[in-house]
């Protein structure tokens, strides 16, 4: 389901989780389309709704990162769904600080909050501000 | 037309020149054919026997009064007989050109013999002339060598191969094909054994390329002559012996696919063969054609990207303000640019698209637009950035944002105002070279959510001494070749010590603290900076 040497995927309900495994700066052009193509199209045909991206193992966080994750939020938007965020590393939170996207996503320090804080009812857009 | 083959063409009695033809020659013509101890024959284009000689009578154990109308084709071994027959059928358009045909013979007694024929078609006489000779101890059969077949090394060795492994004999006849070849092509063992190679799986296509070195191969060359000389067909003679080539071949479902092959070939035993390692390409051939489009597009994205930058900075009285963005090979998303406000106020805008590429540049000559126009009537940074993200929500491809830095100096009051949509954050750099302010983000980019408000920040005085400096995640992403990021420390210390220097001296002082930094002039992401000193 969309695994690649720089991710993985596991499903809890109708959760899809996103494990980063490496170092996603190595890519470049359409290697990163493809790779976030596949993640999106994990959403596909699939009785999937909510998104928790787990970032405990990236070595990077970045623009990229950024891309990955507004691609994945829209996927699930257009699902009804939520997202949330998890073992997000120092420079990660200070760049979705920075960002604001904070504020938009959620951004949990384990995984298991980041699954609690998805609920099962259908998704409720975060409000802007 | 070689030595041995005018030769043969003669003992045959057809002669290259009527020249040379003897003054009442038919009957001594007719001794050769009946004293040779070769095996002679005269056919129709179909097979059928017309004539043959005694040696040939003595071998098949049938006068030649019983053979006549009857198809030689009949005394070859069932085995051989569809692909003596496919042989034949092909040779009767090479007018004039001596093939070689090797299969087998049913005998008198019973046995079979191994027979090397060569064969010349004459049109005019809808005829072709063969000279046989029994070869007996040669493999003529098409079947695996035996030193293929008893060695368990070199089979497995084959048979794990991830390339496709074709050995052929040296009428480029297939005698082994490892599984890889029969994934790649589609055909099993089996069917593909005794096909020609040439025929089957490269459909005959003329191999254009550099000269060889020249085997002799049983009288046959096996290469010496630039590719498009006549060589008989069925032979590895056509195959680029020696050297790697990419070409198209075909699957037995009649597909094309472009694959490399390297030809090699070997004697064993007095007998020739030759090996091809051929790999699949398509998925290297597709990466490159992508790679090519992407290149043209990205080379679009440069020019326009060039073409939107602003001519000039602006000359705004005690103030020294520059901008550049250097450009990434595989960018292109970055933008800057000036606007003209009301009551005399400049605008300084940093922007940054998500993506690489033609469709990203494309968006930024949209922003730049939407700004300057929003610009000429509104005063208030925020409100032009909340105006332009309800715009860009609803215009942008469903994976693109935009972080953008809108920044209004009023020269009069000299007070800097702006708003900053998810974009990196800028810093106001005091004369002493401590930072005065941050200027942070007051909101998460643009295009994310058509109903999101940019508020305006609160506005900072500028003093004389200051530089703002407006950045790119370019610059603070950008990593050194042990993975460290350039980071806003790194910037901010630049800037801070050359800041006695003129605004555009800054900025390439920053660029050049970047390329040194990564070890390159070639970075991965736009480097875009706006530098603002008051005086």
């Amino acid at each position: 389901m969309g695994d690649s040497r720089l991710f993985r995927t596991e499903i809890r309900g109708d959760t899809l989780v996103v494990v980063a495994l490496g170092n996603i700066s190595s890519l470049a052009g359409n290697d990163a389309d493809e790779a976030f193509d596949k993640m999106t199209l994990s959403l596909e045909g699939q009785e999937l709704k909510n998104v928790v991206i787990d970032l405990g193992h990236a070595e990077y966080f970045g623009t990229l990162m950024i891309e990955l994750l507004h691609r994945l939020w829209r996927a699930v938007r257009d699902h009804a769904g939520r997202m949330a965020i998890c073992n997000v590393s120092d420079l990660g939170r200070e760049i979705l600080n920075v960002s604001k996207l904070d504020h938009l996503w959620e951004i949990c320090p384990s995984r298991e909050e980041a699954l609690g804080a998805i609920d099962h009812r259908p998704g409720k857009l975060p409000q802007s501000r | 037309m070689r030595v041995d083959e005018a030769v043969q063409r003669k003992n045959l009695g057809v002669w290259a020149d009527p020249v040379d033809s003897p003054p009442d020659g038919s009957h001594r013509l007719e001794r050769f054919f009946e004293l040779s101890t070769e095996l002679c024959f005269v056919a129709g284009f179909d097979g059928t026997c017309r004539h043959i000689n005694p040696a040939l009578q003595r071998m098949l154990g049938c006068a030649e009064e019983e053979c006549l109308s009857r198809c030689l084709l009949d005394f070859v071994h069932p085995e051989d007989r569809q692909a003596s027959r496919r042989f034949l059928d092909r040779t009767a358009t090479e007018e004039g050109s001596a093939v070689v045909l090797e299969n087998r013979c049913l005998t008198a007694d019973g046995s079979t013999r191994p027979i090397s024929w060569t064969i010349v078609p004459i049109a005019e006489e809808q005829a072709l002339y063969g000279m046989g000779r029994d070869v007996t101890g040669r493999d003529v059969t098409g079947r695996e060598p035996s030193f293929v077949a008893s060695d368990e090394k070199l089979r497995t060795i084959s048979d794990s191969a991830l390339d496709a492994v074709v050995m052929m004999d040296q009428f480029g006849r297939v005698v082994h094909w490892n599984p890889a070849a029969e994934k790649m092509f589609g055909y099993d063992q089996e069917e593909i054994h005794g096909q020609s190679v040439h025929e089957t799986l490269l459909s005959n296509q003329e191999l254009h390329g550099q000269e060889l070195h020249g085997q002799e191969l049983h009288g046959q060359e096996l290469h010496s002559a630039p590719l498009g000389s006549k060589t008989p067909p069925g032979t590895i003679a056509k195959l680029n012996v020696g050297h790697v080539i990419q070409l198209n071949a075909l699957r037995k479902d009649g597909s094309e696919f472009p694959v490399e092959m390297a030809v090699s070939c070997f004697q064993v035993d007095g007998q020739w063969w030759a090996t091809a390692i051929i790999r699949d390409i398509t998925d290297r051939k597709r990466a490159e054609r992508q790679l090519h489009e992407r290149k043209v597009q990205l080379l679009a994205a440069q020019r326009i990207q060039r073409h939107l930058l602003p001519s000039g900075d602006p000359e705004v009285q005690g103030f020294d303000i520059a901008g550049a963005t250097y450009p990434a090979e595989f960018a292109a998303g970055d933008h800057f640019d000036y606007l003209t406000m009301p009551g005399d106020g400049v605008g300084v805008v940093v922007s940054d698209v998500s993506g690489h590429g033609f469709a990203p540049a494309l968006l930024v000559a949209s922003i730049q637009t939407l700004l300057q126009k929003l610009a000429e009537t509104n005063n208030d940074v925020g409100d032009i950035l909340t105006e332009a993200n309800a715009f860009l929500a609803g215009e942008t491809e469903d994976d693109r944002f935009v972080t953008a830095f809108l920044g209004r100096i009023d020269p009069v009051s000299r007070s800097f105002s702006y708003a900053s949509a998810g974009h990196p954050t800028g810093y106001v750099i005091g004369a002493d070279g401590e930072i005065r302010a941050n200027l942070e983000s007051t909101a998460f980019p643009l295009a994310v959510l058509p109903d999101t408000v940019i508020p305006k920040a609160t506005s900072v005085v500028l003093e004389s001494g200051d530089t703002v400096i407006l950045l790119s995640d370019g610059v603070l992403e950008c990593r050194s070749p042990e993975e460290q990021p350039f980071g806003s420390r790194r910037a901010i210390d630049l800037v801070r010590d050359h800041r006695d220097r003129s605004a555009r001296e800054i900025i390439d002082r920053l660029y050049r603290g970047v390329c040194e930094f990564v070890g390159s002039e070639s970075l991965w992401d736009d480097v875009t900076a706006i530098v603002v000193k008051v005086e």
